[in-house]
């Protein structure tokens, strides 16, 4: 069964289907930008809330802020034409299938809503959006929402990904630019050839859009291909006005710009993904060139400092969607996955028992294997598929009653891990990031031969014909249906 | 054609800001050497306040500099990393 109204082609679509789901705040109490709205998305993501239209932000007249569009779960399945009570595991389901299939590239049109008001020059005033803050110590405020968008200028590749820019004057901003992600790869062909890299980033874009550029695919992979592959329809994209990069053309507003490949300037503290301040950095400046808007563009702000928050319940699901399904295809035996923390820190995957004996090193194959898709995995946990690897306590379980720390704990030092780990060793020689950390892999599947005394005669259950019947007749012993 | 700008007060407020973080990122070497580890509070673009903890700044900021627009820093000890 379908959503209504799937897919949603622009903000505004994906607003009025909102609407009539009744799962949207439109606020017109006067909130300011120094704190209360990035309070009040905490507390949403806390209490499962509902997406939120500011439309009374003091000092911004007329200017609409969204936030929380999809900070719930119900309303990433809505946004992915599924209905509202789907699991996450249902999510991942339906989306693997659908990334299985021929990557869709977007349709070209001559112009779209975006370009409705077209800002040039000394017209390009950052300070006229709404910009809100997240933190406390956070010095100036950073667009938190926005799609961005640079090209490869070798392969034509389109990389996307929603990320953080500073503003620090009228027409400029700063990036944290990570040379370990897709972003650095392409920004560091640019300074090699001694030119600005074009970008565009776009606020506002429908929330597929918005989903898509939270996969992290492949190198080479164009994030808004998937658009089309989980729709099956074309994503409308148009030319920005400076540069030759591609955006949504329902997007609410675009500002175009490009890197400069050498001057930077002091960049943060940003409250992090991982919950805490980033230090600070010299990051590149972006010079903005033009913005476009549609008319009464509606700003957009996503929380992701802290756990829960719309960044973090977006990232955690669609990581775990793409490391999965890049998983399975590779190694055999992989029956469940589960991201069990931000930036794919910790992750646990379960093993079909059956193939672990007829392969023996299964789990080091996948040990090895998740390193390469996902380098920032910090903690592997290896269990069997009897063992449910998004429940917790299930996993306690087998940590305590099927891991030896002195035999199952592999560890191997200084290997890639986040630049953005505050546990790692941050500053390497001439005060670069690392990024270096270690990978260490706890093995809690139940030993084999000759080793399996203590596992031979199964998990200790009550008979299976007893639990069925128990199943059967709960009622009827006079307990209420759980 | 409808473009919504920032009010005057607010723009005030966020330029008063930008201004201070300009000169911080103007002068960090020499607020490194006079207040390496220590909370700082800019206001108009220069050092108002230097204290150990961020509450002693923010106790002597009260009711001399507004906040929103007085920067609260935590200055870094040794040379700043580069992102890339």
């Amino acid at each position: 069964m379908t959503t209504n109204g799937f897919p949603f082609r622009s903000l505004r679509d994906w607003i009025s289907f909102l609407d009539r789901q009744g799962d949207i705040v439109h606020n017109k109490e006067e909130v300011d930008i120094w704190g209360e709205v990035a309070a009040i998305s905490s507390k949403i993501a806390q209490v499962d809330g509902p997406a939120v239209i500011y439309e009374n932000i003091k000092g911004f007249p007329g200017w609409k802020l969204h936030s929380d569009g999809l900070t719930a779960h119900r309303r990433v399945a809505q946004a992915l034409g599924l209905t509202a009570g789907e699991t996450p595991a249902r999510i991942r389901e339906v989306l693997i299938e659908k990334l299985t299939k021929k990557p869709v590239k977007p349709r070209k049109v001559e112009t779209g809503p975006c370009k409705e008001v077209k800002l040039f020059g000394n017209e390009v005033d950052l300070l006229d959006i709404p910009t809100a803050f997240s933190g406390e110590f956070e010095l100036t405020p950073h667009l938190t929402a926005g799609v961005s968008f640079i090209q490869d200028p070798d392969t034509g590749w389109i990389n996307s990904g929603i990320r953080r820019f500073q503003i620090i004057n009228k027409d400029k901003l700063l990036e944290l630019i990570l040379p370990t992600q897709h972003e650095g790869l392409i920004f560091s062909k640019f300074k090699q050839k001694g030119q600005p890299m074009p970008i565009a980033i776009a606020i506002g874009v429908d929330p597929v859009a918005s989903i898509c550029s939270m996969f992290p695919a492949p190198t080479g992979f164009d994030e808004m291909d998937y658009w089309g592959m989980i729709t099956g329809e074309l994503l409308e994209v148009v030319k920005c006005e400076t540069n030759e990069i591609l955006v949504p053309a329902t997007s609410e507003i675009v500002i175009e710009g490009e890197v400069d490949p050498d001057e930077v300037a002091l960049e943060g503290p940003f409250p992090e993904f991982n919950g805490y301040y980033s230090g600070f950095r010299m990051c590149p400046l972006i010079r903005v060139k033009a913005i476009t808007m549609r008319n009464n563009a509606i700003s957009q702000f996503m929380f992701m400092a802290t756990i829960p928050s719309e960044g973090q319940n977006l990232s955690q699901l669609f990581n775990e969607v793409e490391i999965y399904r890049q998983l399975t295809e590779i190694v055999p035996g992989v029956k469940n996955m589960a991201v069990l923390s931000i930036a794919r820190f910790v992750i646990a995957v379960s093993l079909d028992k059956t193939a672990r004996k007829r392969m023996p090193g299964l789990e080091k194959r996948v040990a090895m294997a998740l390193k390469a898709i996902s380098p920032t995995v910090k903690v592997l946990i290896i269990l069997d598929d009897d063992v449910d690897p998004h429940n917790p306590y299930e996993i306690l379980w087998a940590l305590g009653v099927r891991f030896q720390p002195s035999k199952n704990i592999m560890v191997i030092d200084e290997t890639p891990g986040h630049l953005l780990d505050p546990s790692s060793t941050l500053i390497g020689p001439g005060y670069s990031y690392t990024g270096l950390g270690s990978y260490g892999v706890m093995d809690c599947t139940e030993k084999l031969e000759p080793y399996d005394e203590g596992y031979r005669r199964g998990v200790a259950l009550p008979p299976k014909e007893a639990i069925r019947k128990v199943e059967e007749n709960w009622t009827k012993y006079g307990f209420k249906r759980g | 054609m409808s473009i919504p700008k920032a009010s005057s007060e607010m723009r005030d407020k966020l330029r008063k800001l930008l201004r201070n973080w300009d000169w911080l990122n103007s002068n960090l070497a020499s607020i490194q050497a006079n207040y390496g580890v220590k909370w700082i509070a800019i206001a108009e673009a220069k050092v108002v306040v230097a204290a150990q903890t961020v509450e002693e700044v923010k106790k002597q900021l009260e009711g001399k500099y507004p906040r929103p627009e007085t920067l609260l820093v935590s200055v870094p000890e040794g040379e700043v990393s580069k992102s890339i």
